[in-house]
């Protein structure tokens, strides 16, 4: 799951031309004061709810979107986004969530988790100096089930996939 | 792309329903080249009175995840009562489930975001050219 989280988020930029790399160890940089935005995508699946956060600074952010939209609302839809394909990844080992509409707020209202030093997300830098985090919290209430997509059920796409019905 | 610009498209109408307003620039953005005329809704309770509202739309492009009413659901209820036109799902959904749904509610195809300029182009381009012309009052 940490993998599927990593890699989400390193696709994800690098869809919109932002390479970003995973800092880890006494690289990451706590508190982070520069998160510009943050989107915010829950999640659930049977015993469990989840909630993704994703935070990108305001260079990051700009330079992963050309058309001049909002900052609040790109993070949103890179939350959405983000956690789309978190799902398609843990979908194709056999655990399905499920998710709903994404929600932003913006990086001043990321006091509480710059406060809990203890709690790290997964952090990222691009080549100039851009910074991208990612918390995944999660309550699960009895063992997951995993179980294998059934044959017959159709194959999962990827991103970018067109399927004409 | 300028083999995949049809002629005569300049009426053409399609609906993009969208909360995120950088997808509605995005795909506004990619199919200017058609010429087709882009309405925007920006959830799924906007799509559906436009959907019933507009009365000469050819097509729409229609996300999964959206506050009100989500994208499903908006088109369980065009199927019920709405116009009967092509509309294509684009959203980061993928459960084979969520896809068997959408079609088994009348939608004519899945996107999974992000999506290819020159693909999205190809699609909707196929839809709208494919769809029969309305009938005669």
């Amino acid at each position: 799951m940490d993998t599927a989280a990593t890699t989400a988020a390193a696709e994800l930029f690098a869809a919109y031309g932002v390479a970003i790399a995973q800092v880890v160890g006494p690289g990451i940089q706590l508190p982070v004061p520069d998160l510009a935005a943050l989107g915010i995508a829950r999640f659930s699946a049977p015993s469990l709810l989840g909630t993704a956060v994703v935070g990108a600074s305001t260079g990051t952010l700009r330079r992963s979107n050309a058309r001049g939209t909002s900052d609040l609302d790109w993070i949103a839809e890179l939350a959405n986004q983000y956690i789309g394909r978190f799902k398609l990844k843990l979908l194709r080992a056999g655990f399905e969530l499920w998710s709903l509409a994404p929600g932003r707020v913006t990086g001043r209202l990321l006091v509480t988790a710059v406060s809990q030093p203890q709690y790290s997300p997964i952090f990222f830098r691009d080549p100039k100096g851009g910074s991208v985090a990612v918390w995944i919290e999660m309550e699960i209430k009895s063992p997951l089930k995993i179980t294998p997509p059934a044959a017959g059920e159709g194959e999962i796409p990827h991103e970018g996939d067109i399927i004409l019905f | 792309m300028a083999d995949q610009v049809p002629e005569n498209t300049a009426v053409k109408k399609i609906l993009v329903i969208d909360d995120s307003e950088t997808i509605r620039h995005q795909v506004r953005q990619a199919l200017a080249a058609t010429g087709y005329e882009i309405i925007e809704a920006v959830d799924g309770v906007d799509g559906l009175e436009k959907l019933r509202g507009v009365t000469d739309l050819d097509m729409a492009l229609c996300d999964v995840n959206m506050p009100r009413l989500n994208g499903l659901d908006m088109i369980a209820e065009v199927q019920r009562s709405g116009p009967k036109i092509p509309i294509l799902m684009l959203t980061t959904e993928g459960q084979p489930s969520l896809i068997k749904r959408a079609r088994e509610s009348g939608a004519k195809g899945w996107i999974v975001k992000p999506f290819k300029p020159e693909l999205l182009v190809a699609a909707v381009t196929k839809l709208v050219e494919q769809r029969p012309a309305p009938a005669s009052p």
